[in-house]
């Protein structure tokens, strides 16, 4: 699991239909929003609380990656 | 995936009462199979617990979702050919099986999942039952439990189809979740299109613990927690 303390909470997400999710922390992550891969889901824009983007990978509500995106 | 009669008689089967899904679980885990009376054994010792009746009844919903990839899948998806069917060597003849389509909808779903899956089944809930019980608690932080995704390949041959599920890239994998509850899921590709979850999640600004679902063909679909209406909690 990579997790750099860089990133700052709340995240928020800006999904492909538009839609907004804030999540504050990593509870908040892990079970509300559960299974998700920043890297596959390229029309969802995933930042932290400082508006960076940032690579999140949850799998089946076991926190992966949560990192700053190298650009 | 289409939603066809059996998948609609299976939803009803499996969660408009927990206590005869229960029932209808271990009624035909009994007369269909072997390893599934055990699941179904599990199922009535733990009648007592209304969630637990209702995660083992969607266990069975999910064996119906299996059940109702029967062609005119998704576009993007390789549609799995399954039929739901009566035992060929069934020797006890029951009122559901022969019968009309939805009793055989209900039966062959919870048959074929139950039946099927029993033996590799019964690992993942026995020890949660236990667990839920206050025994046989493991260590959580333990590499095993955090990769304890039991009968995930068992599962996925046990299904209906399962063998062309797999080619076709669908997995189940069932179990605990590393930070509480549990769930089963449907996986193509490794993501996950389709679950049954039991763990807490945030409604309206509040945590609840409930049974939910999740499925959909987006991200923004995927994420809500539905009840069994669709409807998000």
């Amino acid at each position: 699991m990579i997790i750099e303390n860089i990133v700052g909470f709340p995240v928020t997400i800006r999904f492909e239909n538009g839609e907004f999710e804030t999540y504050e922390n990593k509870e908040d992550l892990i079970f509300n929003l559960e299974d998700f891969d920043s890297d596959l889901e390229v029309n969802c824009d995933v930042r932290d609380a400082q508006g960076r983007k940032i690579r999140l990978k949850i799998h089946l509500l076991i926190l992966r990656t949560l990192e700053l995106a190298r650009s | 995936m289409h939603y066809d009669p059996k998948l609609i008689s299976a939803i009803i089967g499996a969660t408009a009462s927990p206590k005869i899904g229960a029932i209808i679980g271990l009624a035909s885990g009994i007369i269909f199979s072997g390893p599934g009376i055990i699941v179904n054994i599990a199922a009535s010792a733990a009648s007592r617990v209304s969630t637990w009746q209702k995660l083992l009844s969607a266990s069975s919903f999910v064996g119906a979702i299996s059940n109702s990839f029967s062609g005119g899948g998704d576009d993007d998806d390789e549609p799995i050919r399954v039929e739901t069917r009566c035992p060929k060597n069934l020797r006890i003849q029951t009122p559901l099986c022969p019968g009309p389509w939805w009793a055989r909808g209900v039966v062959g779903g919870l048959n074929d999942f139950m039946g099927g899956a029993g033996s590799a089944l019964t690992f993942g809930f026995t020890d949660w039952f236990d667990d839920q019980r206050g025994i046989n608690r493991g260590n959580r932080d333990s590499a095993d439990y955090n990769a304890g995704w039991w009968a995930g390949t068992a599962l996925t041959a046990a299904i209906p189809g399962g063998a062309a599920a797999k080619g076709a890239g669908y997995t189940v994998k069932a179990g605990r979740y590393a930070h509480g509850g549990g769930g089963i899921n449907v996986l193509k590709d490794g993501v996950r299109k389709f679950a049954v979850d039991y763990h807490k999640f945030k409604s309206q600004g509040q945590w609840v613990k409930k049974i939910h679902f999740h499925w959909g063909k987006t991200a923004s679909q995927m994420k809500k927690h539905r009840n069994i209406f669709g409807k998000p909690y």
